[in-house]
């Protein structure tokens, strides 16, 4: 599986390459940003540094032709210019024409229009109607007329509208959009603001906005999702002078500086004041008494020791790099203590003191190499100095990565790694990768099929169905040779109800109905092991990450948890009933889903008694009908418990990074739904539609590249892909005639998904029609149980009291559930 | 059929259906036990679980005219009384609402105290009325 951070879903951060093709791109963006801002001896003198044209002659030339209406030179031009392909150049000539043709109507000439209509139009529209609509407008006797009657602006406008709609027939990059820049930052605004919870517009763009600082407190409505498109030329008066300060870092940057010299005396805008120059650079060289004094100039009174702080540490750290450790002694003294604010830190700082060489320190401080960490400190620094005085480093860039960002989100259906991304035009991500067409149906069940696992690894994938067989398929095989080997587990005596791999899928445990746990080696299929000691049906298994025990839960309400080398039960605990439980990656905590609306989360590293659930009182939250129960400190047993109110919670999925949490719902009234719970931030997040969910247990869960979906059977027989982040329905698989209980995403290839099914069938669904693999069937003799992990009998599972006469009776308490000792029924 | 999704009662003792054991009642809510169904004795109960509802009928029964609807487990289908949804006679409102379980068609089990472990017994939690209003999303 692919590693995901701790703590966050990630969205694939697209990394920004600065590749050669990339910078020239973005070089021609400056110079057409230039040239709109009215610079273009700027814009010139940049592309005789850079030596990157902005457009070819050609294109140039086309372009002067439209805004002019030299409209034969325009249509020869076009002719010579790359496109998308034949019918863009037909729709071009015709586009000019057209315009041509209106023209002339507008100034009156109808017979020149009319020879126009014939002799330009005509031969290259393959719209009848269009040409019958053109030739109408020739009775038109004044532009006014003309004006009513087909939305005919003037000259001026429609020119430029024209410029517009050629684009789209014209590669992006022999001819770049208008004001491309400005739409990449608009993106990038808009990123931002979709991170935040409370803002309506970006106030600066040399700063990502954020909740605290940027709250726009007159308007305390809630964000709505349908806003207006925001004004891209509103966005440019207000940003206008921003621009070209990123626009001058970059150029300096990059090393153009007679562009950067000419830019700064032609607008007068600066970079940066020189103070920051010069404090910039004292810091680069090393200078830092410069740096200090200049530190009340560039801030306000109240940062000023925290700057000195941080530049008095990197002093003293460069001290002790050289090993000079007496100078650092006194710069510590002088320059660090000064300003320190808290006496650990100090501390802290002075036994770096006895490092002996360079790699013990930055084993202990996270100090590199000088460049770098200088370069570090200028970034530490803005938490103290303004953004407009100190600007962060490479800002234009980081504006074009959150805009790549952004279009990258607004592909949902993208299934896989982004590739070719371009700065010229947005990212579409041609094509889904999602499955749709069922690749092959898999029949060697006779009964309902429950449950459907893939193993960690995606070459295994295992059902477990009503008449207790356990079915195993090695689809790891479909890439080699096109097949899928089949067997068949003679296993438990009534339904499996769920199955779970372990994490080297080595390992396959099945629980089922008849109280009984059973072990098997997926490579072969052998039973290793049954596990007895559950009273009443087991409902739920799961392995713990360490592949060494693991925990299961049964309807007699209790929660066990074995040891697989020896069998033996390492605890046990009472609980209402667990209908479903999971354990986090880090397999400090186990989830549990129960009967009660609960999910409790256990610290499993406390041992002892869960019977007293929180020793010390815990943190009470309410939202929204969900209680939430925190513990207060980390050695208590129970870490937290939420409850909901009135949701009926079937099955939970813990996601690969641990924080979010996937429960199926079963709700009698209503159609059904799937929660996503944020076990950090304690609350509902989403909420998944689509899937009939009434009395059946349905299980959804995450799958895709990065997790990006969510994937649900259904009572009515489809299987539904949705999109985690934002909860639209992108796509439905039909085929199964009956409810589709249980659906598994292949870890592994992002492109493959399976469905089990009450129709006896599972099917394995995959983007394109493909020739279905054979099917190979194989016998595993497994005829005898080897070694039970404890004495079990028949007689195990509890028989409940026959009912007894009217008057009240004494019965016999048949709930010695301590389960080593069995009574007789 | 599927895999039914079923509830577990934390009472005790509560009955089960007597084929495939499924929660259906707690004993304590138990409103009289002088009925008769078609089987025999039978109870009348305030709420049940795990239980579908059939078409309403008209049926005559020994108390007078009512409206009823079937009810059945749903894990195994057996049909294990009815529902009042109305009844005619003005001294018999008092039914409407509850359900009828035949006696012969469920078991008696007693299960191990109610645990101690659950969100509603720490102390401090308070009752669902309690709660903020807005339940849905």
């Amino acid at each position: 599986m692919a590693p995901q951070q701790e703590g966050s879903f990630l969205e694939e951060t697209v990394p920004i390459e600065h590749s050669d093709s990339q910078k020239n791109e973005m070089l021609r963006l400056i110079q057409q940003l230039l040239q709109g801002m009215g610079l273009p001896e700027c814009a010139d003198l940049l592309r005789q540094e850079s030596g990157v044209e902005l457009e070819s002659e050609i294109v140039t030339k086309f372009r002067q032709g439209i805004q002019n209406g030299n409209w034969d030179e325009a249509k020869k031009l076009a002719l010579a210019i790359d496109v998308n392909n034949d019918d863009a150049s037909k729709a071009m000539q015709r586009k000019l024409a057209t315009q041509q043709y209106l023209e002339l109507l507008a100034e009156g000439s109808q017979l020149s229009a009319l020879n126009v209509l014939q002799d330009k139009i005509t031969p290259v529209s393959n719209d009848e109607s269009e040409i019958v609509r053109l030739s109408s407008l020739l009775t038109c006797t004044t532009e006014d007329d003309l004006k009513t009657r087909s939305a005919y602006c003037g000259a001026e406008i429609e020119r430029q509208r024209l410029a517009v709609s050629i684009q789209s027939d014209i590669s992006a990059n022999t001819m770049l959009e208008q004001d491309r820049l400005w739409e990449l930052a608009l993106q990038a605004t808009q990123h931002q603001a979709e991170q935040c919870t409370d803002i309506q517009g970006i106030s600066t763009l040399l700063r990502d906005c954020s909740d605290e600082l940027d709250c726009s407190r007159a308007s305390k409505k809630p964000k709505t999702s349908t806003e207006d498109p925001p004004d891209l030329s509103q966005f440019i008066i207000t940003h206008g002078e921003e621009m070209t300060r990123l626009v001058l870092q970059l150029l300096r940057d990059s090393g153009y500086t007679n562009t950067f010299n000419m830019i700064e005396k032609e607008t007068g805008v600066h970079c940066e004041s020189p103070d920051s120059t010069k404090f910039r650079s004292s810091i680069e060289s090393g200078d830092w008494d410069t740096a200090i004094e200049l530190l009340p100039k560039l801030t306000d009174e109240g940062s000023v020791p925290q700057a000195a702080f941080l530049i008095g540490r990197q002093r003293y750290l460069e001290h002790l790099e050289n090993g000079d450790a007496i100078q650092a002694l006194t710069v510590l003294q002088e320059h660090v203590s000064p300003y320190c604010r808290s006496p650990s830190e100090l501390h802290s700082l002075a036994t770096l003191l006895t490092c002996c060489d360079i790699s013990d320190l930055s084993s202990r401080s996270a100090y590199t190499s000088v460049a770098r960490s200088r370069k570090k400190l200028v970034e530490s620094l803005h938490s103290c100095i303004d953004c407009s005085i100190l600007m962060e480093h490479n800002r234009l860039w980081k504006l074009v990565g959150q805009a790549q960002q952004r279009q990258r989100e607004q592909c949902i259906s993208l299934n896989r790694p982004v590739e070719g991304f371009t700065l010229l035009r947005d990212y579409t991500g041609e094509g889904s990768d999602l499955p749709k067409y069922t690749m092959v149906v898999l029949r060697q069940s006779d009964d309902e099929v429950w449950c459907l696992q893939f193993s960690p690894d995606g070459n295994w994938l295992s059902c477990g169905c009503r008449d207790g067989y356990v079915i195993l398929h090695d689809v790891g095989q479909i890439s080699k040779d096109n097949t899928i080997t089949t067997k068949r587990l003679l296993s438990h005596k009534q339904s499996v109800t769920h199955l779970s791999f372990s994490s080297d899928s080595e390992g396959l445990l099945s629980a089922s109905t008849d109280t009984s746990i059973k072990y098997w080696k997926t490579s072969t299929g052998e039973l290793l092991r049954t596990f007895s000691g559950h009273l009443d049906p087991v409902l739920s298994v799961r392995w713990l990450p360490s592949g060494d025990s693991f925990f299961s839960s049964s309807e007699d309400r209790s929660v066990y948890k074995w040891c697989i080398e020896t069998g033996e039960l390492q605890r046990h605990w009472v609980t209402p009933v667990v209908l479903d439980m999971t354990v986090t990656p880090c397999g400090k905590s186990l989830i549990t889903i129960d009967s009660d609306r609960q999910i409790i989360c256990y610290n499993l590293e406390v041992s002892g008694d869960y019977e007293n659930m929180f020793h010390k009182k815990p943190i009470e939250e309410y939202s929204r009908g969900l209680l939430t129960l925190q513990s207060t400190d980390n050695s208590e047993p129970v870490r937290w418990i939420m409850q909901e109110r009135e949701k009926e919670l079937t099955t939970c999925e813990l996601s690969d990074c641990g924080r979010y949490l996937l429960c199926g719902i079963s709700v009698k009234e209503s159609r059904g739904c799937s929660h996503l719970y944020d076990l950090h931030l304690k609350k509902r997040i989403q909420k998944y539609v689509g899937a009939k969910q009434l009395t059946h247990v349905i299980r959804p869960i995450f799958g895709g590249h990065y997790q990006r979906f969510v994937l649900s059977g259904s009572e009515d027989g489809r299987v539904i892909i949705t999109h985690r982040k934002t909860g639209k329905v992108i796509s439905t698989l039909t085929g199964h005639l009956k409810s589709t209980n249980s659906v598994a995403w292949n870890p592994v290839r992002h492109d493959i998904i399976a469905s089990c099914s009450d129709d006896t069938t599972v099917r394995i669904w995959s983007p394109a029609i493909v020739a279905a693999p054979g099917q190979i069937e194989e016998e595993v003799n497994n005829h005898n149980d080897p070694m039970d992990a404890l004495t079990s009998t028949d007689d195990n599972a509890r028989e409940p009291d026959v009912e007894e006469d009217e008057e009240e009776e004494e019965e016999e308490d048949r709930d010695n559930w301590s389960y080593n000792t069995y009574e007789d029924p | 059929m599927g895999r039914i999704h079923k509830r577990y009662l934390d009472a005790t003792p509560i009955y089960v259906c007597c084929e495939c054991l499924t929660h259906v009642v707690a004993y304590d809510s138990i409103m009289s036990k002088s009925f008769k169904g078609k089987h025999g004795r039978a109870y009348l109960f305030d709420g049940v679980v795990n239980v579908t509802l059939g078409a309403v009928e008209d049926r005559v029964l020994m108390t007078g005219h009512h409206q009823v609807a079937d009810i059945y487990c749903t894990g195994c289908g057996t049909n294990l009384g009815w529902k009042y949804e109305s009844a005619q006679d003005p001294s018999q409102r008092y039914k409407e609402g509850k359900y009828i379980i035949e006696k012969l068609l469920v078991k008696k089990l007693i299960q191990s105290a109610p645990c101690t472990w659950s969100v509603r017994n720490v102390p401090s939690a308070p009752s669902s009325d309690e709660w903020t209003s807005d339940p849905g999303f």
